[in-house]
């Protein structure tokens, strides 16, 4: 029997040549954008967790998502501010290297809006260079002076030792920083410089900081210890009640791992797309099929072959075309994901599609194959 | 000695509904064909000649009536037992052949054996038995389109045989071919029918039906001797 499929399918090839490159298409569209999100995933945060890795960043803030980190952090709002003295508590914390208070506010920079984050002169080279390097000049170390991310040096057209102006108060640019990427603090994009001159800035109450920055041996376990020192500090007993969050690099990857996984969804869903296409195309081609064959088929019924039978012959013919096509999809993409490192494919993804596969092309031919299996005998008796 | 039915239709009627219309198509049918015996039924279109040989054959079934396959009930079988049954018990000859075009002439007359689950390697020794026999030896991997008609015919003829039936049947089986393609395939039902196959051939041909023992045709919807 599996001659009469071959060769029925080898009988119309203009069709089954575009029947699989419907599923190639389908199928390869789908696994790009499976293995391209992969690997922007993990490209994404493993920057985040090389560059960051140590960094604690305490806010008194809510926080449920990055994005809403992002837009509260610019705007300033805050519910409420951090006692001074909560400072000298952090310090005290097993694993704890260095804590400064910080503020980030956007300011106008030479008439331009810009994030301007002020962390302590005494510990910014602890802070800020333990995890990003300097491309030029040196650490800031006094109020006038200021260093730059690399696209705002750009964006500034600055160099090392050139002034800017922010907020009518003149400082000196003495280093412009390398390029991280994604980092917790969002080097790149940012003015570094002394907290009290950026605070300034910030109308803030006396012996209140806005939030906190420290440096520890391993920032998982140094931000339960702040949570815990957080939550007995302002009589805290339920995660909800807290005003304040902490934030580390891994918390944010497991967020931004959330965030991508809504992105992927997006992408997959118009993947999809793609592959209802295709299925419809597997459809219409088994329909085809099936009207170009009737007299066959009724043949086929008068020599004895059962319902069932012609319905799995059509469903099998179906499924060779799409497994075909799928089987070129996979090589398609593993010869691309070998060019390009952002393409990872995983043995998942691959079982994934090869299943739904599977299951669309027999649902999408099980209804041509039923049409098949309706055709009445009697009709390969019917003169020509 | 007594003689072996093969086929028994008893008091068949097949109507249709034609619109609001109720069409009777045939009324109080009792034929019995025996075995070995050569039968054909003629009849001019429309007297209801498709209608029985599709009962006979099992492709269709009576509104009324029995219908026996070597003593069985096949109004009794569910579709898919009919369809088997069918396969193993029936032979079709059609006037326009319809043989399968993709595949060879070896792989035509397999194809009964494959439906039914016959073994790959013993379908081949039997199909190719079945075309040396019907003169087709040298054609084996040949497809329906470097077929001559007559050569086609063989090839259907072949595939009838294929399962061993009780019965076959022959739909106008010289319709499609010219008169001396005619001859040879009527001389190959003749010999078919002296090794001892039951045979029936529908036709509107009264030469072709005078080679039959019995010929039968349908006269007020019904079916007599002539």
């Amino acid at each position: 029997m599996i001659v009469l499929v071959v060769k029925r399918i080898l009988s119309h090839k203009l069709r089954t040549i575009l029947n699989i490159l419907s599923v190639l298409i389908g199928a390869g569209f789908l696994l790009f954008v499976l293995g391209l999100s992969n690997g922007i995933e993990e490209k994404f945060i493993s920057t985040l967790n090389k560059l960051s890795s140590n960094i604690v960043i305490v806010v008194p803030l809510k926080i449920n998502n990055v994005l809403f980190l992002q837009r509260e952090i610019r705007t300033g709002v805050a519910m409420e501010l951090f006692k001074e003295n909560l400072l000298n508590k952090i310090k005290l914390l097993p694993g704890i290297k260095a804590v400064s208070p910080t503020i980030q506010l956007t300011l106008k920079v030479n008439n331009k809006s810009y994030q301007v984050t002020g962390i302590e002169t005494k510990l910014a080279p602890q802070i800020i260079l333990s995890n990003i390097e300097l491309e030029r000049g040196r650490i800031y170390r006094s109020k006038k002076e200021v260093i730059l991310g690399p696209i705002v040096a750009e964006d500034l057209d600055v160099k090392v030792g050139d002034s800017i102006n922010i907020e009518g108060k003149t400082v000196k640019v003495v280093g412009i920083l390398k390029r991280a990427g994604t980092s917790l603090l969002n080097s790149d994009n940012v003015i570094f410089g002394d907290y009290d001159f950026v605070k300034s800035f910030g109308h803030l109450p006396p012996k209140r900081i806005a939030a906190i920055v420290a440096i520890s041996e391993n920032a998982s376990l140094a931000a339960q210890e702040i949570l815990k020192l957080l939550d007995r500090a302002y009589g805290i007993t339920k995660e909800d009640d807290r005003w304040y969050s902490v934030i580390t690099s891994e918390s944010i990857s497991k967020q931004l791992s959330q965030m991508l996984f809504i992105v992927k969804a997006f992408f997959i869903a118009i993947s999809l797309v793609s592959v209802l296409v295709s299925l419809i195309v597997i459809s219409n081609n088994a329909y085809m099929n099936v009207a170009d064959k009737y007299r066959e088929i009724a043949t086929l019924k008068v020599l004895g072959m059962r319902n069932k039978d012609v319905i799995l012959l059509t469903i099998a013919e179906a499924l060779v075309l799409s497994l075909t096509g799928l089987i070129l999809a996979i090589v398609f993409v593993l010869i691309g994901a070998s060019f390009m490192s952002l393409l990872k494919i995983t043995i998942s993804d691959i079982v994934i599609i090869t299943l739904f596969t599977i299951i669309g092309t027999v649902l999408a031919s099980y209804f041509p194959a039923r049409h098949a299996a309706k055709i009445e005998p009697a009709e390969a008796l019917r003169y020509e | 000695m007594e003689k072996k039915e093969v086929i028994r239709l008893e008091n068949v009627y097949k109507s249709y509904w034609d619109g609001e219309q109720l069409l009777e198509v045939l009324k109080n049918v009792n034929v019995t064909i025996y075995e070995g015996e050569f039968v054909s039924i003629v009849a001019p279109s429309g007297s209801g000649k498709s209608t029985l040989l599709h009962i006979m054959g099992l492709l269709d079934k009576p509104t009324k009536g029995k219908v026996y396959l070597q003593g069985k009930d096949v109004l009794t079988l569910k579709d898919d037992e009919l369809a088997h049954f069918r396969g193993k018990h029936i032979g079709f000859v059609f006037q326009s052949f319809n043989l399968i075009p993709e595949l060879t002439a070896l792989e035509n007359v397999m194809l009964p054996m494959w439906i039914i689950g016959v073994p790959e390697e013993e379908a081949e020794i039997r199909a190719k038995q079945l075309l040396e026999r019907v003169g087709l030896g040298h054609r084996l991997n040949f497809i329906p389109a470097k077929l001559s008609g007559g050569q086609k015919q063989r090839v259907a003829i072949a595939r009838a045989l294929a399962n061993n039936p009780s019965i076959i049947f022959g739909d106008e089986p010289t319709g499609n071919l010219d008169e001396d393609t005619a001859k040879e395939i009527l001389e190959l039902f003749l010999e078919l029918h002296r090794q001892g196959n039951t045979l029936v051939i529908v036709t509107h041909d009264m030469k072709v039906a005078k080679l039959a023992q019995r010929i039968l045709t349908i006269k007020n919807k019904t079916v007599v001797e002539l």
